[in-house]
């Protein structure tokens, strides 16, 4: 028997991104680097884990709109083209450096990367979900999920069916693909407000996961702090975020990642070299990353040295020791003063593993072996897991609180994006208004459609992302026209839909561009 | 999604894309405000009314609304239903049109907000024209409710229930493990049999266990003596007494299952065995003894006359025909092994006293307002020898600079010694003689008074001291400040109490530190799990008998506990 348990909670994440509009686009590449650079190789080491019997047990929370988007049959076709891309750009390499020992050797790593990624994307037909599945069937790990598209729930808590139609919708997209309900979610930033509970207790779910002071400042003290979950009046366990084994990992500056001999994430051949030779592997006139980076982060200098991945690999194993250690250290302190058995929760973006931590899945894949033969004292556990085995905990109503920017909502609604929620506010009131009034009577096939498209839109348009961008300044630009392009698309079909009047063309054209969600339902907002 | 049969082209979308882009923003058609918490301490309204719901307004009223500014109003309505007048209190915003948002800056959080937009007219009358839906500005800090009531969730909350300590968590996860695999359809029906005088303790503890037990599930029907028959018996007509009663419990209890069967019969002592023995094996269901004390025990060690004998032979038929015989404590359990012959594996401790616990602190009020103290005024307490080696000094030094930076705190000395003379005279010296009180020696009562009143308790000395204070303070649930110089073993730095040095620089560090975290939290858990630690709680065992009956009913004859 542990004394304690690591729960790790790898949150997977990306905004809806797909312009079929044009033969490429250049924010679609978020999702084929994150793909390349982190979900393929947390599969490759989940694989191994299965392979070797390794003890392992993660948390990971797959969003909706990210699902979307690995389902989707043209962003599949794309990324299967891009990987064919980057395959000869990494050969192009070993050629150009043929002379460079050390490069070259780096050039046929990445080769070799590339195409394990290609061998794993053919060997799941293109699903990378069906590996998530079989992965959650095999308990390795447990899947969740969180709202449709992300929508930061607590700034449209004022018009409750936006938030129930952001969790149903995501929560039947989900079941949709993988068949079966996902026991818990990830709230989008975390963000949590008194009664929302409420919403997802109504759906089922048994927990969810909190920045550390939405349980520290719980309405009821929590006796335990973070280290057990308490549950909320609606009897859903809130689970609090641990923030020293977060920031260990999490920090670039006090963290792991920032280690002189780990990979520099801003050193990228499609910066470095000459634009004509990297130009047809990225699309469009912009320089972009390529994924393939020859330097380490060395120190905080402009200089930097060339890459040893047996190096960084060492230190990665190194790390995971260390990491190691303080939980193990940190749970005999920790049981020695609990009644029930502590857990140390460690919620991550997944895309820090691998995309801006390069090093990171190999950190992870020691951790779960050091956890698994190392040592007796705390065991990996998923969330669901320790809810079954630990099933009595504190009674308390979590404190509103987000895990962004000083822990509340400025990074979402300040004076940069306060333009965003009149616009979402109308939307769902001209959603409800038209949901109403085609409530009970026979709805023609095509204004169900349009209906339906004008959900869709508004999901895409609540996204968290854009205001986050929005704030944070980088792709500003493209985050203010997705806003845009989704309330303007909206207002295009309600009002067609109210005239009477809808263009067929028209219709199809949106619905091809914003197919997220196929079976998703106005029906929510009657 | 039904798809279109002539796909789109590329061209087409674009087109498409930026004939629909181009009609952005939507116009607002709705009268609204809205109402979000950006940070505890700031909050946002978005709002938008029509020019027709403003020129009704006016037009309503006749010119009375000529020139009245359009605000936003935002009440504080924590605890109430709020009907427009009632607020606690309210501020109003000067808004810049008809549609527009508004960041505004909150000083009470914790509190709920309700905002409502419309027309002020000069006289002060406010008609609305939108509201808002109330919106809790939440806490920025800890909140100092601590309470340790909780709730058991097994499965998909198929099976949820309120838990009163949660320190009694390892009793239900034994119970959630044990029975993990137990699939019952509808409630287990059990007969609880006792034929002892339901007034006495042990009968309201029996009566208020079985109450207890029906909230896991278990529905229990409690057989008791017939009617009102309080009569005293002779000692030697206890026995024929007994049997005749249990004739009859035995009657009622065959007729009850022909109702609702029974999945057992629990029966508690000598006196109720003999009908539950009898109609379990009538019935054909598992039969459960509890015996809070044995024959042996009561006459304890006694020469046995022919009623001790008499009931010594009921009990052994009863512990030999019982599938799980239930004792208080260890002795009884090797009693019940040793003399009666039951099986080990058979019996189980499960505790039967009660203690009342205390809740609450006793009169602090009282304490405080005899001082000349506000209820929220922060107390320090230094009580013992005013000396140099007890450290009241050090003290005293530090108390200007602490006083300085924390305007309410008051400390009281307890206690007479060489220097108090000196130290009062410091303290009046120094401009703090108001924060300070020197109260000699007191009595025990006071002293237990002072401590429930204060904060935490200081004892700065620069010599080795005495464990007790340390040790009566932290069962009061009173964190210390102490030096390494006091040689304090008990006291844990950081969880019930912290460790200075003996200089006032260090001892100011460690007052400061202490009032603005007093180790509540952790105070509190260790005086919570003390007093659940002290006896448990009749849910505690009541959890516990229910692990029992399922663990007798796993499998047949009670295969669970073979």
């Amino acid at each position: 028997m542990p004394k304690g348990y690591l729960a790790f909670v790898l949150h997977a994440h990306l905004p809806y991104v797909r312009h079929p509009e044009y033969d490429s686009f250049l924010e679609e590449r978020w999702f084929f680097e994150a793909l390349t650079e982190s979900y393929i190789p947390v599969i490759k080491m989940l694989d191994r884990m299965v392979e070797e019997h390794i003890f392992c047990r993660l948390t990971v929370s797959i969003s909706p709109s990210l699902l979307s988007m690995m389902e989707d049959p043209l962003l599949r076709e794309r990324y299967e083209a891009h990987l064919a891309r980057m395959i000869e750009l990494s050969e192009r390499e070993l050629e150009r450096t043929r002379n460079e020992a050390h490069f070259h050797y780096l050039a046929g790593m990445y080769r070799q990367l590339f195409l394990d990624a290609q061998a794993v994307f053919m060997r799941n037909r293109g699903r990378l979900s069906s590996s998530f599945r079989r992965f959650h069937e095999y308990g390795l790990i447990e899947l969740i999920t969180t709202s449709a598209t992300h929508g930061f729930l607590p700034l449209l808590a004022s018009q409750p069916k936006a938030v129930t139609s952001q969790i149903s919708t995501g929560l039947a997209y989900f079941e949709s693909v993988f068949g079966f309900r996902p026991k818990g979610i990830w709230l989008p930033e975390c963000a949590y407000y008194p009664g929302l509970d409420e919403v997802l207790g109504e759906e089922g779910l048994r927990f969810f996961i909190l920045e550390s002071h939405g349980l520290e400042h719980a309405g009821t003290a929590p006796l335990y702090g973070v280290y057990a979950p308490v549950y909320t009046p609606s009897a859903v366990a809130a689970f609090g975020r641990d923030r020293g084994s977060t920031k260990q990992v999490w920090s670039a500056r006090e963290g792991f990642p920032g280690d002189p001999s780990y990979r520099e994430f801003y050193r990228d051949i499609g910066h470095d070299l000459d634009f004509n030779y990297v130009r047809p592997y990225i699309a469009g006139d912009v320089r972009v990353d390529t994924g393939i980076k020859y330097h380490r982060i060395t120190g905080p200098t402009q200089w930097k040295e060339p890459y040893y991945p047996e190096a960084a690999k060492e230190r990665a194993a190194q790390h995971a020791g260390d990491f190691l250690h303080n939980r193990v250290a940190h749970i005999e302190y920790l049981s020695s003063a609990m009644e029930t058995s502590p857990v140390v929760v460690a919620p991550f973006d997944a895309e820090l593993f691998g995309h801006w931590w390069f090093e990171g899945p190999q950190w992870l894949d020691f951790v779960v072996r050091k956890a698994a033969f190392d040592q007796n004292v705390l065991e990996l556990t998923t969330l669901s897991e320790y809810l079954d085995r630990h099933p009595v905990h504190q009674l308390s109503t979590p404190c509103t609180s987000t895990w962004g920017h000083k822990g509340y909502f400025e990074a979402w609604l300040n004076s940069k994006t306060d333009w965003i929620y009149p616009q979402l506010h109308e939307c769902t009131h001209r959603l409800e208004v038209l949901a109403r009034h085609y409530k009970g009577g026979w709805v023609p096939d095509i204004t169900e459609r349009a209906l339906n498209q004008c959900l869709r839109e508004l999901l895409l348009a609540q996204s968290s992302d854009w205001p986050f961008i929005i704030n944070n300044g980088t792709s500003r630009e493209y985050a203010v026209r997705r806003v845009k392009d989704h309330v303007a698309r909206f207002r295009y079909l309600a009002d067609s839909v109210e005239q009477g009047r809808i263009n067929e063309e028209y219709l199809s054209a949106i619905e091809e561009m914003d197919n997220i969600f196929p079976d998703a339902d106005y029906g929510l907002f009657r | 999604m039904k798809k279109r049969k002539e796909k789109l082209s590329q061209e087409q979308l674009r087109q498409i894309a930026w004939e629909t882009g181009r009609i952005f923003p939507i116009p607002l058609s709705s009268d609204y405000l809205s109402l979000s918490m950006v940070h505890p301490r700031l909050g946002h309204v978005h709002w938008n009314l029509r020019k027709a719901s403003l020129k009704n307004l006016a037009s309503s009223r006749g010119d009375t609304f000529r020139g009245a500014p359009l605000i936003v109003r935002v009440y504080d309505v924590t605890d109430i239903i709020f009907d427009g007048l009632n607020a606690h209190t309210f501020f109003d915003l000067d808004t810049g049109g008809p549609a527009g948002n508004y960041y505004f800056g909150v000083n009470h959080p914790a509190r709920n907000y309700l905002a409502e937009v419309g027309l002020r007219r000069k006289d002060g009358y406010f008609a609305a024209l939108a509201r808002s839906g109330v919106v809790y500005f939440d806490r920025d800090r800890p909140s100092d409710n601590y309470q340790v009531n909780g709730l058991f969730v097994g499965g998909p909350q198929k099976k949820t229930f309120s838990v009163e300590n949660v320190f009694d968590a390892p009793v239900y996860e034994k119970m959630n493990r044990e029975l993990r695999e137990v699939k019952r359809e509808g409630a287990l029906s059990t007969a609880v049999v006792f034929l002892g005088d339901s007034e006495n303790p042990l009968g309201s503890f029996v009566d208020s266990f079985s109450l207890k037990v029906e909230k896991f599930g278990c529905d229990v029907r409690f057989f008791t003596r017939p009617g009102e028959d309080k009569r005293r018996v002779a000692a030697e007509l206890i026995p024929r007494q007994v049997k005749v009663l249990a004739k009859q419990i035995r009657e009622e209890i065959t007729a009850a299952h022909m109702q609702r069967p029974f999945h057992l019969i629990h029966c508690h002592d000598w006196y109720s065995s003999m009908a539950g023995l009898d109609a379990s094996r009538t019935l054909n269901v598992p039969f459960v003894l509890s015996l809070h004390s044995t024959e042996h025990e009561r006459t304890q060690g006694r020469e046995m006359d022919a009623i001790s004998s008499a009931i010594c032979d009921e009990e052994k038929k009863g512990v030999q025909g019982a599938s799980l015989v239930i004792v208080p404590h260890s002795s009884t359990r090797e009693q019940v092994i040793d003399l009666y012959g039951a099986a080990p594996g058979r019996v189980v401790i499960i505790p039967d006293v009660i203690q009342e616990k205390r809740h609450g602190t006793p009169a602090v009020p009282d304490m405080k307002r005899r001082l000349g103290l506000g209820q929220d005024i922060p107390m320090v307490l230094f009580a013992g020898e005013v000396s140099h080696a007890a450290g009241a000094d050090l003290l005293v030094d530090a108390l200007p600079t602490v006083c300085r930076n924390h305007h309410t705190a008051h400390f009281v000395f307890a206690g007479d010694g060489p220097l108090r003379g000196e130290l009062e005279a410091r303290v009046r010296h120094a401009g703090i003689g108001h924060r300070c009180r020197f109260l000699g020696d007191v009595s025990h009562e006071t002293f237990q008074s002072l401590l429930d009143a204060s904060d935490f308790v200081v004892i700065p000395a620069r010599t080795w001291q005495d464990e007790g204070l340390a040790q009566t303070a932290i069962h009061t649930g009173r964190p210390v400040l102490t030096t390494h110089q006091a040689g304090i073993n008990c006291v844990s730095h950081g969880k019930n109490g912290l460790i200075t040095f003996d200089n006032p620089g260090s001892i100011v560090w460690g007052i400061q530190e202490m009032l603005f975290n007093p180790l509540k939290e952790s105070m509190f858990r260790l005086a919570a799990k003390r007093m659940a630690g002290d006896s448990p709680s009749i849910e505690n065992i009541a959890a516990q008998h229910y692990t029992c009956y399922e663990m007798v009913l796993k499998g047949p004859a009670g295969e669970g506990y073979a």
